[in-house]
């Protein structure tokens, strides 16, 4: 009860008043309600389309784990893998992003982007680390679709790819392949996007892309070669060697130019087909429309002659060889090389021509090739390199050759020949080494061999031993008459003396130099003397030399002997050249 | 006032003590939180202490409605915070984005099954199992319901403790973003899994703070 004694001495607490029950608390569930409804529809509005892909393999993709991607952006999961019901292709179940998602259609392309490597480019390295993703192109516009084919190497063209698609014709792919570069004055612009059979199986079909700005440059006369590899040409022209670029050497490429000449920029008209150039210098020639076929008769080898080989007229190219063949005359029995060759008359694009072309004289070529046959137009085998000793057909005036005409009897006009260049220099050569293998050789060394035995004699003979002798006798005479003349002089010194004692001054200048005077003149008589004793000493050499024993005796032996030698080297050549006459050009063949 | 107690045995298990003690609430006392001086007071809402004008009221003023919105948050947090991704690891390029399910089924299959246990016991089990109580104890309150008063507030301190520990996962996750950032290498970005995963546990702790387990001897027959 103590307890509640104390109770009743309890304060009362102080009562303010009343605050509303309602809390703003509940503001929180709203709120996280609302969050999560935004949450829940964001994910939902993330969830895009399921789409399947089919590929060869699955190297590299990983379900869960491989992106699909757009311009390096995550646009899609691999959801799973697994196989067509054949288990001939891999199917793979992919969770798109709503934004690509959606605008997937037939053109959409998917490949997977992995690291490759091949001889014009090194790309997807990144993906040696990350491991391969699928890349994807959503194309422009066509039917949605979500079950796609994959691409097993990447696209060249993606919807994004700016550029004109240009089409080419050639004989065959060379060295080019898809992705091959295309290059305008060596500035890469584009490339091959694909290529395949033209319908009738004659050609191929080459795509290329030009990108911009460059596609610009393309016209209707643009003409376009290719630069694969390197062009080694070994024709009458000499070697040729071209390389454009080291990756196009490795991969091939396509180079293109607009000639200047060409006035008429025209647009390139749909569905235009370009020739596709072997190399440069084809793409340079002009077409040429107007062939005029040709047949010459040559007798001698044509070796060195091959089709494509140039006709020239002075140096011009005029015309193409186009065939070479062999037949028996039927008249004569002998075999002969009919040498087919198309002139162009369009090459030397002359002013009468053109005059005749207009006025639509198409045959005027001929009448012209007619008239200068008559003026001595002949044609003849010319070596156009010595290195490689390829020929071309040369066309030449030759006035002196006997009157002939262009023979219409044969499928074809004959143009009359005459020999070949090279094969009358042989002709000549050999008659040279015949005329020299049938000089008296041994004749002239038994000559020359008594020419010097009479030398000798003549050396020993008297006459040559008086002659000798007269000239020791006029030394003699001539000391003689020095000794006369230093007796002579001391009386005419003494009677100038005497006579002429006024001009003393100038006597005594006199007898000044004249001591010096005798004195020269005894230096250049003992001068001559020693010249007499060496002139002496120079015929006793000469004597000797000249004997059979001496060095020119010996020499003149030595000189024969090589020359009998050399007599022999060039029959052995000639005989050589005889049977070989090419010899001359390629050397001996091994 | 002894009558009205008389009636309600708090523990009919408990045959040990069959007492009835007084409550200060049936007398209309209440004691002062900051000066403890114990004064008379009837009515309900607000009021203070004569002596040190401390505010007080007899019981948590709107208890169980303050409960109940941070209890509701928590529920309604807790479901993204289970499908979201916690955080998002880029090793090497590879992004690879884990809720926390997948991550305890990862650690499992890898075969590192305590960690998986704890994580699963710290990030699924103990948040249910709070929210659960937290709805469990609200509602018998309201229900004035007269089973069990001692287990409940067993419960309700269990509640209160474990809370703490329900943060691990929120810890993880931030120590890992926090470390691992080696640019293209290896980089961890958490995911909004783990904001509304912290959302669920603050909303938990603030709910078991906000509950007033003095409510729950409150009911009266």
């Amino acid at each position: 009860m103590m307890q509640n004694e104390h109770l009743e001495n309890i304060p009362e607490a102080i009562v303010s008043p009343d605050k509303s029950k309602f809390s703003f608390v509940w503001i929180l569930p709203v709120l996280a309600g609302i969050l999560g409804l935004w949450l829940m529809m964001k994910t939902l509005s993330e969830t895009g389309p399921v789409i399947t892909l089919q590929f060869k393999t699955a190297i590299g993709l990983v379900a869960g784990k491989t992106k699909i991607r757009y311009r390096d952006i995550d646009v899609g999961d691999v959801l799973s893998i697994s196989f067509t019901d054949d288990l001939s292709k891999v199917i793979v179940k992919i969770q798109m992003n709503p934004v690509v998602g959606k605008s997937l259609n037939q053109q959409s392309q998917f490949w997977v982007v992995r690291p490759r490597i091949n001889s014009s480019q090194v790309s997807g390295l990144n993906t040696l680390i990350s491991g391969a993703y699928i890349a994807v192109d959503p194309g422009k516009d066509g039917q949605t679709e979500n079950s796609f084919i994959g691409l097993e190497e990447p696209p060249s063209v993606t919807s994004d790819t700016q550029g004109t698609i240009f089409h080419l014709k050639s004989d065959g792919l060379g060295s080019l392949s898809v992705g091959s570069p295309v290059y305008f004055r060596q500035i890469e612009v584009g490339e091959v996007v694909s290529y395949k059979l033209s319908d009738n199986y004659e050609a191929i079909n080459i795509a290329v892309i030009v990108r911009p700005p460059h596609d610009q440059f393309i016209y209707k006369d643009t003409r376009f070669w290719n630069i694969g590899g390197f062009d080694l040409a070994l024709d009458a022209q000499g070697i040729n060697l071209e390389v454009e670029s080291l990756t196009s050497l490795l991969s091939g490429g396509i180079s293109f130019v607009t000639p200047a000449s060409v006035s008429s920029n025209q647009k390139v008209p749909e569905k235009h087909y370009f020739h596709l150039y072997k190399n440069l210098k084809q793409s340079q020639e002009k077409p040429i429309m107007q062939h005029f076929p040709y047949v010459l008769y040559f007798n001698d080898t044509v070796r060195g002659l091959a089709v494509g080989a140039p006709v020239e007229l002075r140096g011009i190219r005029v015309g193409t060889v186009q065939e070479i063949s062999m037949e028996r005359d039927n008249n004569t029995g002998l075999l002969r090389i009919p040498v087919m060759v198309e002139i162009e008359p369009e090459r030397v694009p002359t002013a009468e021509l053109n005059n005749h072309q207009q006025r639509g004289e198409v045959d005027v070529g001929l009448i012209i090739m007619d008239q200068l046959v008559k003026e001595g137009l002949r044609a003849r085998l010319q070596t156009g390199n010595f290195l490689t000793g390829k020929l071309f057909v040369e066309l030449d005036f030759f006035p002196d050759d006997e009157k002939q005409t262009i023979s219409y009897q044969g499928q074809y006009p004959e143009l009359p020949t005459i020999p070949n260049a090279l094969s009358g220099i042989a002709n000549n050569l050999n008659g040279l080494l015949t005329k020299l293998n049938s000089l008296p050789i041994e004749a002239l060394g038994g000559n020359l061999l008594k020419s010097s035995v009479a030398l000798k004699t003549l050396l020993e003979s008297k006459n040559w031993l008086n002659m000798v002798e007269s000239l020791g006798q006029i030394t003699k005479q001539a000391s003689q008459l020095v000794a006369t003349l230093n007796k002579d002089i001391p009386p005419v010194i003494n009677k100038l003396d005497q006579g002429v004692g006024h001009a003393s001054e100038v006597f005594a200048n006199v007898n000044q130099q004249l001591p010096i005077l005798v004195k020269n003149l005894a230096t250049t008589l003992t001068v001559a003397q020693s010249t007499l004793i060496k002139a002496e000493t120079a015929l006793i050499s000469a004597n000797r030399l000249m004997s059979n024993e001496g060095e020119v005796g010996t020499k003149l032996q030595q000189t024969l002997d090589e020359l009998s030698a050399a007599a022999r080297s060039i029959r052995v050549m000639a005989d050589y050249l005889e049977r070989h006459p090419e010899a001359l050009l390629q050397g001996k063949e091994r | 006032m002894e009558s009205s107690s008389s009636m309600g045995i708090e523990q009919p298990m408990n045959t040990v003590k069959k007492t009835i003690y007084p409550r200060g609430i049936e007398h209309d006392l209440i004691s002062c939180h900051c000066c403890t001086l114990v004064m008379r007071h009837s009515a309900t809402g607000q009021f203070s202490c004569p002596r040190c004008h401390t505010a007080l009221t007899q019981r948590k003023p709107n208890s169980i409605q303050y409960c109940w919105a941070y209890t509701l948050t928590a529920i309604i947090m807790y479901i993204p915070a289970n499908l979201l991704p916690i955080m998002t690891v880029s090793y090497l390029g590879d992004t690879k984005s884990d809720t926390i399910m997948s991550g305890v089924i990862y650690l499992a299959s890898h075969g590192m099954w305590p960690l998986a246990l704890v994580i699963f016991i710290a990030s699924v089990f103990i948040p249910l199992l709070k929210i659960g109580a937290l709805v469990l104890l609200m509602v018998s309150v309201q229900k004035k319901s007269l089973l069990y008063k001692l287990q409940r507030t067993k419960l309700y301190r269990m509640t209160e403790l474990v809370g703490k520990w329900s943060m691990v996962d929120v810890f993880v996750v931030a120590l890992l973003v926090a470390l691992v950032q080696f640019g293209e290498i290896a980089s961890i970005q958490p995911g909004v899994g783990a904001l509304a995963f912290s959302v669920v546990v603050i909303m938990t702790m603030l709910a078991a703070e906000s509950f007033d387990a003095r409510l729950i001897w409150d009911a009266k027959q």
